[in-house]
């Protein structure tokens, strides 16, 4: 309880576990405030975000990760070259 | 500096009495209760011991002129660094010279034509090459072993049918199979690199018999394969000139793919492994600084009773 009236900004840890009493979360700011009303709250909503959270993530990070890779090897590929040699 | 020393050694440095600390620690030593001689004793075996071993490591480490062979230097080969992928242009050269060139004695017996698709060759081209190769198939229905055009799943043909009919038709000496050659050799591509381009004539002294030639990089100096790779031993299909040294490069770079056919999986997993690993340790980072703040910022008074 203490730790969530000193901190109230610590939401994505902590809250479930520590801002469960009503007075507490009402105190934190707007968008923390929202985002605990809204997914935090129930466990259907929040098992929700975490799934569509994982899909966005690893799309995101396996994008720039594989476009880091082709910059560094641009023209090295084989799809870098592999035009010269289709017949269509 | 001194903001982080203090914080890996806490307080302690600031203790004008931290000697004392040691002096607890030794009343506490199962050898306390020791005589003097034993002891020393002891003391004397350790030392004795440490000794001996420092001895054989300084002679071990101090003899390397005992080989006759060259060491092969390391180059700078393009798939060198964390992030780099093959030059898969260079790995299609690559293939060509293993074609036209190794192939007549070396066999490639693990790679599959199929596993061409993608790294060196399209799908049309790995199946009009590997219906250039005849195959053994069967039985048929009829019990027999027929001969058949390749097809993509099947694995490259060896030259020889079997390692004695290899040794017969090289002097004794067996071509050893190429698909892994890079990886089950000492500081492979620079090696095989380095053998392949450095046939010279044997110094004086040195006799060689028939069917072998001299070779520096090769335990031993006498090898039983010739030098193959000449400057123009072949013409590149994409027009690169073919010194002996562009040659070798590319069959090398081939031979690595070979041993190695993951190598580029493996670097573009790197990058994520270093992205998420970062991540991961920013995370715990956050979170031991969390659990701890309540234990880092107490403050401990001591008030005494009235």
């Amino acid at each position: 309880m203490l730790a969530c009236e000193l901190n109230p900004w610590q939401i994505s840890l902590g809250s479930l576990v520590v801002c469960s009493a009503p007075e507490i979360y009402i105190k934190m700011a707007g968008i923390a405030s929202t985002v605990y009303n809204v997914i935090c709250r129930r466990s259907s909503t929040f098992a929700l975000a975490i799934i569509a959270g994982t899909f966005v993530f690893e799309r995101t990070f396996d994008t720039i990760s594989n476009q880091i890779f082709d910059s560094y090897n641009k023209g090295k590929q084989w799809k870098d070259i592999k035009h010269k040699y289709e017949k269509e | 500096m001194a903001a982080s020393l203090g914080r890996v050694c806490g307080s302690g440095l600031l203790k004008a009495s931290n000697g004392a600390l040691f002096n607890q620690v030794s009343t506490f030593s199962t050898a306390r209760d020791w005589a003097k001689g034993r002891k020393t004793l002891l003391a004397c075996l350790g030392v004795a011991t440490g000794g001996a071993g420092a001895l054989v490591y300084a002679l071990e480490s101090s003899v390397k002129a005992e080989g006759v062979e060259l060491h092969a230097p390391n180059y700078a080969w393009d798939f060198y660094g964390h992030l780099s992928s093959f030059d898969h242009a260079s790995l299609r050269r690559g293939w060509e010279v293993y074609k036209n060139v190794c192939s007549s004695c070396h066999s490639l017996k693990y790679v599959a034509f199929r596993e061409l698709i993608g790294v060196t060759h399209t799908e049309a081209e790995v199946k009009e090459m590997a219906a250039e190769y005849e195959i053994k198939d069967g039985p048929n229905d009829q019990g027999e072993y027929y001969m058949r055009p390749g097809k993509p799943s099947d694995y490259v043909p060896s030259p020889y049918p079997n390692e004695e009919a290899a040794r017969a038709a090289n002097n004794g000496a067996y071509p050893p199979d190429l698909t892994y050659i890079v990886n089950a050799r000492h500081n492979g591509e620079n090696y095989i690199f380095s053998l392949l381009t450095g046939y010279c004539d044997p110094p004086a002294g040195v006799v060689l018999m028939d069917g072998q030639y001299y070779n520096p990089y090769f335990p031993g100096g006498a090898i039983g394969m010739a030098q193959v790779i000449y400057d123009e031993v072949l013409d590149f299909e994409d027009g690169t000139p073919a010194t002996a040294s562009q040659v070798a490069k590319d069959v090398v770079s081939f031979l690595t793919w070979a041993s190695n056919p993951e190598f580029d999986t493996r670097k573009r997993w790197f990058i994520k492994a270093v992205g998420i690993f970062t991540l991961l340790l920013t995370v715990t980072y956050y979170m031991k600084r969390h659990r701890w703040s309540t234990i880092k910022s107490r403050k401990i008074v001591f008030a005494p009773k009235k």
